[in-house]
């Protein structure tokens, strides 16, 4: 399936098996997001590493997601960016609102 | 099928186990020009039906695993797939299962020893039919969003004097959609160029887009006739409050341009939320760069850190404000088209054209006319 969501500890941890993750997957993906959220997860980490791309509706996924979490007082972090990926979160600033990590021991070693 | 293939290349999925069959069927729909993309079990049929979600579905019965009927099932419980027509392919012709298949709600009920061309014929008939009822929707929606005389781009720029200020807006679909332009004449010698492109919604959900446009162009319109000080930089913290502070949007971001030009200076002033960088081009040394902007998306945090750039444009010299539609649009292999192809685009064009009418072929050019996303561009050039 499209989504792979592990559990280390108080962390989930949302794989995107996607090359090109878009507007078609955004809802499902937003869905999986909430219900961790709603079932008390404050730390998400969301795994990037199989996006070569991925368009703004997918990315307002994410931000709608980033904001509801932080307003609880927790945070979602992103790992493994592509260099297509990459180039987009820097050219629109995302990196601002995101924390973003190489690999995903990184990003849950942060949250420690 | 001449018809379609000039708006588009209708997306067929063919679930069969019978390889040899499922071939023979999808040569057929191929050479009639459709895009035939096969499944050879119905786990496999769903998951590419989600993944591609295609104009219409064609599925055999009996198959291992998960017959015809039991595929049907599984589509008609997924929202994002239950209402793409679907047709049973198969060579059970009893009375019984093809009630059974109507009772599905189905399309169409083929049995397969009416060979291709029926399947064929069948298929453009039904196809055709729905390619009429979207045109009707979307006349409606047209119609819809002018009567409530919410243009999510108007139909022509203003003249700026002294320079050519133009834009290309392709509608994803051809439906309003997320991206929209503004231009406010402030006063004689002051143009406000605005460009936003509202995330996640696409025409499926128009309205709220159009709305949600049109809700920032109202701020915009507020703030410049009230605020004393005009600059972009003010404009753009301005309507990112009001959003911010507005919970009936706070689940819908988007990014904003703002270019404020003076037309006797020559000076430029952008700020931007979110968005792509603005390209300048220097006209004397046949350069294009990034501006970049340091704003967060609008409605996101309560100081969104909005600064202002500035740049002097001498003749010749021109700006460009884009959404993501221009640098991600696609060739029919799938290459997206990229930043510093749109910078080469830039550089490339001669002087003495209209930017936006040169833009516009190279991209046509390079997508084959087939964009996946609303596609919008504004240029403006101080006139040598």
């Amino acid at each position: 399936m499209n989504f792979k969501v592990e559990k280390h500890g108080d962390i989930a941890l949302v794989a995107v098996a996607l090359h090109r993750a878009t507007l078609n997957e955004s809802e499902e993906f937003k869905k999986i997001l909430l219900t961790q959220i709603e079932g008390g997860i404050k730390k998400l980490i969301v795994d990037l590493s199989q996006c070569e791309f991925i368009d703004s509706t997918f990315l307002g996924a994410l931000v709608v997601t980033l904001k509801k979490i932080t307003q609880q007082s927790g945070d979602l972090k992103l790992v493994g960016f592509q260099p297509a990926v990459q180039s987009m979160f820097e050219l629109t600033r995302m990196y601002r609102i995101f924390e973003a990590f190489t690999n995903k021991n990184e990003a849950i070693n942060s949250f420690k | 099928m001449p018809d379609q293939e000039k708006s588009f290349k209708a997306k067929v999925l063919l679930v069969d186990d019978d390889a040899s069959l499922a071939r023979l069927f999808q040569y057929s729909l191929t050479k009639e020009g459709f895009e035939c993309i096969t499944a050879s079990s119905g786990m496999e049929g769903f998951q590419k039906a989600k993944q591609f979600l295609p104009d219409l579905i064609i599925s055999d019965i009996m198959m291992p695993n998960m017959n015809g009927f039991e595929f049907r099932k599984i589509v008609l419980e997924d929202s994002d797939i239950q209402k793409i027509p679907f047709i049973f392919l198969s060579a059970k012709s009893g009375e019984d299962d093809i009630l059974e298949g109507y009772d599905l709600g189905i399309s169409d009920y083929v049995v397969k020893t009416a060979g291709p061309k029926v399947l064929v014929a069948k298929v453009t008939a039904l196809l055709k039919n729905l390619e009429k009822e979207r045109e009707k929707a979307v006349s409606e929606i047209h119609k819809a969003a002018d009567n409530i005389s919410m243009k999510v781009v108007p139909d022509h720029p203003p003249d700026v004097e002294g320079f050519l200020l133009s834009h290309w807006h392709l509608p994803f679909g051809g439906v309003p959609g997320g991206d929209f332009i503004d231009y406010f004449n402030i006063d004689p010698d002051t143009t406000v160029i605005i460009l936003g492109d509202v995330m996640g919604k696409k025409w499926g959900a128009w309205y709220f887009a159009v709305a949600y446009a049109g809700y920032i162009r109202s701020a915009v319109r507020v703030i410049l006739q009230n605020a004393k000080e005009l600059s972009a930089k003010t404009i753009m913290t301005e309507v990112n409050l009001s959003i911010f502070h507005d919970n009936r949007i706070a689940e819908v971001f988007a990014t904003l341009s703002i270019v404020m030009v003076n037309n006797k200076t020559g000076i430029a002033k952008y700020a931007g939320a979110g968005d792509l960088p603005m390209v300048f081009f220097d006209a004397s040394e046949r350069k294009a760069e990034f501006i970049m902007s340091n704003g967060l998306l609008l409605g996101f945090a309560e100081n969104g850190d909005y600064e202002e750039s500035t740049v002097k444009m001498d003749p010749g010299d021109s700006i460009y404000l884009y959404t993501d539609g221009i640098i991600e649009a696609r060739d029919p292999l799938g290459n997206q088209l990229g930043k510093d192809y749109l910078l080469k685009m830039i550089e490339l064009t001669p002087p003495h054209l209209n930017p936006i009418d040169f833009i516009k072929n190279r991209m046509n050019e390079f997508t084959s006319m087939k964009y996946d996303d609303d596609v919008s561009i504004i240029a403006l050039k101080k006139n040598l």
